[in-house]
């Protein structure tokens, strides 16, 4: 039973020319090669898997960066403003020193 | 075969508890880099601003400069050529979660002609100290013709973090 259909998948996989030239190959190789062949090539699938592994597990370790940026902006003094507030300081002095000089003359309603 | 994939397991567990740590590790170092910088910064900015900050500190009125602030007013009468007194004094809700800065609520009554009476608002309005003029009412004695002026003023007040 297992031997037939091992024997209809063999024959449907020599239609194709890479199938077929792997099994005649296989056929000329010797058996204690087509062992380490396989030995081989189930190093290959645990290595593949390991770095398949690997990569899904610590693919988030160099994520980092954006929730650090957003803890640390905190305000500091800003010159701009420092500036416009002390201009409007400087200008009422100014305006201080002009009305001690030249009193404002204001008509009296009352007259 | 059991033995070795065992071993394989406990040795991806320990790699990946050492990477965890690891990421840990070079976050809190990269927090600490930003936070270094950001200090840096601050010094920097607060270094560069001091000459600005200690101008702009001159005019706040601190605890020890109300007497002085209060005279400084009494002393425009001289200038103005009115009367002026000052009926209240208080103090308003602090305006920062510190309670360092709380205004100084002042009420001023001010009487003279006309003239006097708004030159002292003017130069009340003009002081170059942290003072708003909050209200301003002009009224004239109906008897003796005497202007009088009232106004409600607001003064920040602070509180320097020595004086605490």
């Amino acid at each position: 039973m297992l031997r037939e259909l091992k024997k209809r998948i063999y024959a449907k996989l020599q239609r194709f020319e890479f199938f077929a030239r792997v099994f005649n190959t296989l056929k000329r190789t010797p058996t204690y090669a087509v062992h380490w062949y396989l030995l081989m090539l189930f190093g290959l699938v645990i290595v593949l898997t390991n770095v398949g592994l690997a990569w899904f597990v610590f693919s988030d370790a160099s994520n980092t960066g954006s929730t650090l940026e957003q803890s640390v902006i905190v305000t500091t003094i800003n010159r701009d403003e420092l500036k416009k507030v002390l201009d409007i300081y400087r200008a009422r002095v100014t305006e201080v020193e002009q009305l001690q000089a030249v009193p404002p003359r204001i008509v009296d309603p009352g007259r | 075969m059991v033995a070795a994939s065992i071993a394989f397991g406990w040795l991806f567990a320990e790699v990946r508890s050492t990477v965890a740590h690891v990421k840990l590790s070079t976050e809190e170092a990269q927090l600490l880099v930003i936070k270094n910088a950001h200090t840096q910064t601050v010094r920097r900015v607060v270094r560069d601003t001091q000459k600005e900050r200690e101008e702009l500190n001159s005019y706040f009125v601190t605890e020890e400069e109300i007497v002085g602030f209060l005279e400084r007013i009494e002393k425009l009468q001289a200038q103005t050529g009115t009367r002026i007194d000052i009926r209240s004094v208080g103090v308003g809700a602090p305006v920062d979660k510190d309670e360092l800065i709380t205004p100084l609520l002042l009420t001023l009554e001010s009487k003279g002609t006309f003239q006097d009476v708004f030159y002292t608002l003017s130069l009340l309005e003009a002081l170059p100290t942290a003072l708003t003029v909050k209200s301003a009412r002009i009224t004239q004695n109906p008897t003796s013709l005497v202007w009088e002026g009232s106004f409600d003023v607001a003064v920040i007040k602070v509180i320097e973090p020595e004086d605490i």
